[in-house]
């Protein structure tokens, strides 16, 4: 056998030695049924994967906070924040107020069992729910209320608890898309270009989830959002918190470095020190799928008419009224890796001007910071009048069943102190576009941002003008 | 000369009419019915209006929906948001979704 067969022979016994490891192990022989719960399928996932659970209640996933390491102004805080105890424009926040109780539907996606009050037993190994990451057969569901296996599913034979049991196995899009695809309450609501369409979909798309057939990569989301110990990489832009970063320069190095083909590397690489990659290859989001756009809170309880559009309501009488946006450019904002966030409490100077939940930290004298592209996502919640700080309304059982905004701040009160009047405030988001990135070819050109393009607005973010005649922020950066 | 054009500008006008009248129907209905091809490649299913109650059978060809009545993500007694062509007496979908959300 001459040297380039042994090399030929080593490689495809490489793949299919480690072809397991990728595809999991079959748990057909481990885990028998029949089950009942969830809790009692955790047990035996537990007989072998102990180390596995304990080193899962460690992460954000299961806690939902931790140190607030991406908050400008937080970075010596030992409180920890995260989805158990922020606030958003959007469902606002798991805590309902009285007894500890919390709005169980947002606990559909916990990955956890029973988190119905707020002195839910983090340490109860017995409570990680491991299926929602890792089924992937049997249509396993979780129910809106009581948080845990949805009942329902499998008494109409919608969901085979023990099949799904049993094909456990590395997460695909499908499961991770179970709660990512639909935050903010339904599908494609809160993030910019991240719906359930990525299921199964298109390189037009998204390059990297794009089926093989469509030129694409099928990638699974932990190929980008690198998981050690179950922590699982990647800093929202809405979370206070991030165990590790994402970056596309992670795998697009040496070899995979950006532009080497292409006949203007040159000048496109020397945009890489203020313009980060996913501005110029995510030129829109949401391309199969609209997002909300904006959410007024304050047309709860009134009589108004559901338009159509996107394919989705812009009013309900529980939740108020919307937009949607579907090929939406995106805005364009400095971020240095902090963001600036409205936590639980904080007092409103201006209530005239928009309280800004979220957004990037950053300008053009700072040169941590690159220009990103952002899905500006507005709202109006209630404030408390007397306190200046946004309310903590309780929705189930409370404003949904009369509408009584008094009522549901008074019920939600437990966290802060409702001071018996409130008024309406605007918000301001700003949701950073991170996926659907477009083949080469969509990419941003040259004259879109240039020579009299207007998709960037150069004056809001430092410049004097279009940097190709006023010169780039190297020159402003001396001045 | 004249006669090619008036010709190409003739067979324009039928095709663009024509896709004019592609009736486009928005409807949210409960699943009835989910019958699936015996090559799995489309599935007839029967919504019900939730305003008229009147029937409609819907042809879906997409391969997530499909994925979703295969693997019971969608099942009899769903509340569907639908949108759908009329394509030589066909009711052939273009978005098939679940209303719920939280």
């Amino acid at each position: 056998m001459n040297f380039f067969k042994k090399i030929i022979l080593l490689a495809v016994l490489a793949v299919v030695s480690t072809a397991p490891v990728f595809a999991g192990p079959d748990h057909t022989e481990f885990v028998k049924g029949p089950f009942k719960d969830g809790p009692e399928v955790t047990r035996v996932c537990i007989g072998c994967h102990d180390k596995q659970a304990a080193d899962f209640m460690k992460t954000t996933h299961w806690n939902w906070k931790g140190t607030p390491n991406h908050v400008k102004g937080l970075e010596k805080s030992s409180k920890l924040y995260g989805k158990a105890n922020m606030l958003n424009a959007f469902c606002t926040s798991i805590e309902a107020g009285k007894d500890g109780i919390v709005h169980e539907a947002c606990d559909k996606c916990h990955a956890g069992y029973g988190w119905t009050r707020t002195d839910y037993d983090f340490s109860n190994k017995t409570n990680v729910d491991c299926l929602i990451c890792h089924a992937l057969k049997g249509n396993y569901q979780r129910a809106s209320i009581g948080c845990t296996v949805d009942m329902k599913s499998m008494e109409k034979g919608a969901m085979d608890l023990d099949l799904a049991a049993r094909s456990v196995g590395m997460p695909t899009r499908r499961n991770c898309g179970y709660c990512h695809f639909f935050g903010g309450g339904a599908d494609a609501v809160k993030h910019a270009g991240l719906d359930s369409t990525l299921e199964k979909t298109t390189k037009k798309q998204d390059v990297h989830m794009g089926s093989k057939a469509s030129g694409g990569q099928d990638m699974v989301c932990q190929a980008c959002h690198k998981t050690t110990e179950h922590k699982i990489g990647g800093a929202s832009s809405m979370m206070a918190h991030f165990d590790s970063r994402v970056a596309c320069t992670d795998c697009h190095t040496g070899k995979m470095a950006p532009h080497q083909k292409s006949k203007n590397g040159a000048i496109i690489n020397s945009h890489a020190a203020s313009v980060a990659c996913e501005t110029c290859h995510i030129p829109v989001f949401n391309k199969e799928q609209a997002t909300k756009m904006s959410w007024k809170w304050s047309d709860v309880g009134k009589d108004l008419n559901s338009e159509d559009q996107f394919d989705k309501e812009t009013f309900a009488k529980k939740k108020g009224s919307f937009t949607w946006g579907m090929n939406v450019t995106p805005v364009y904002a400095w971020y240095n890796g902090k963001i600036e966030r409205y936590m639980v409490g904080d007092k409103i100077k201006d209530p005239k001007k928009p309280v800004v939940m979220t957004k990037p930290v950053g300008d053009i004298k700072d040169k941590a910071a690159k220009i990103y592209p952002y899905k500006l996502y507005t709202g109006d919640q209630p404030m408390d009048s007397k306190y200046r700080y946004l309310g903590i309304f309780q929705q189930h059982k409370s404003l949904w069943d009369d509408f009584s905004w008094d009522k549901a701040l008074k019920n939600g009160s437990e966290i802060l102190p409702y001071s018996g009047k409130y008024e309406f405030v605007n918000t301001v988001s700003y949701i950073s576009a991170s996926h659907e990135v477009s083949p080469k070819e969509d990419a941003v050109q040259c004259g879109e941002c240039h020579m009299g393009g207007k998709r960037m607005n150069w004056k809001e973010l430092g410049y004097k003008g279009d940097p190709m005649k006023t010169g780039g922020r190297s020159l402003q950066l001396k001045r | 000369m004249r006669k090619i054009v008036a010709i190409v500008l003739l067979l324009s006008m039928a095709v663009l009419t024509g896709m004019a009248y592609a009736e486009e129907i928005k409807m949210v209905g409960t699943v009835s019915k989910i019958e699936m091809a015996a090559d799995k490649k489309s599935a007839n299913v029967l919504l019900k209006d939730v305003k008229s109650g009147a029937e409609v059978t819907i042809v879906v060809v997409d391969e997530l929906t499909l994925d979703k009545f295969n693997d019971k993500r969608i099942v009899d007694g769903d509340e569907i948001r639908c949108r759908y062509d009329n394509e030589s007496g066909k009711n052939v979908s273009k978005i098939f979704k679940k209303t719920a959300g939280c």
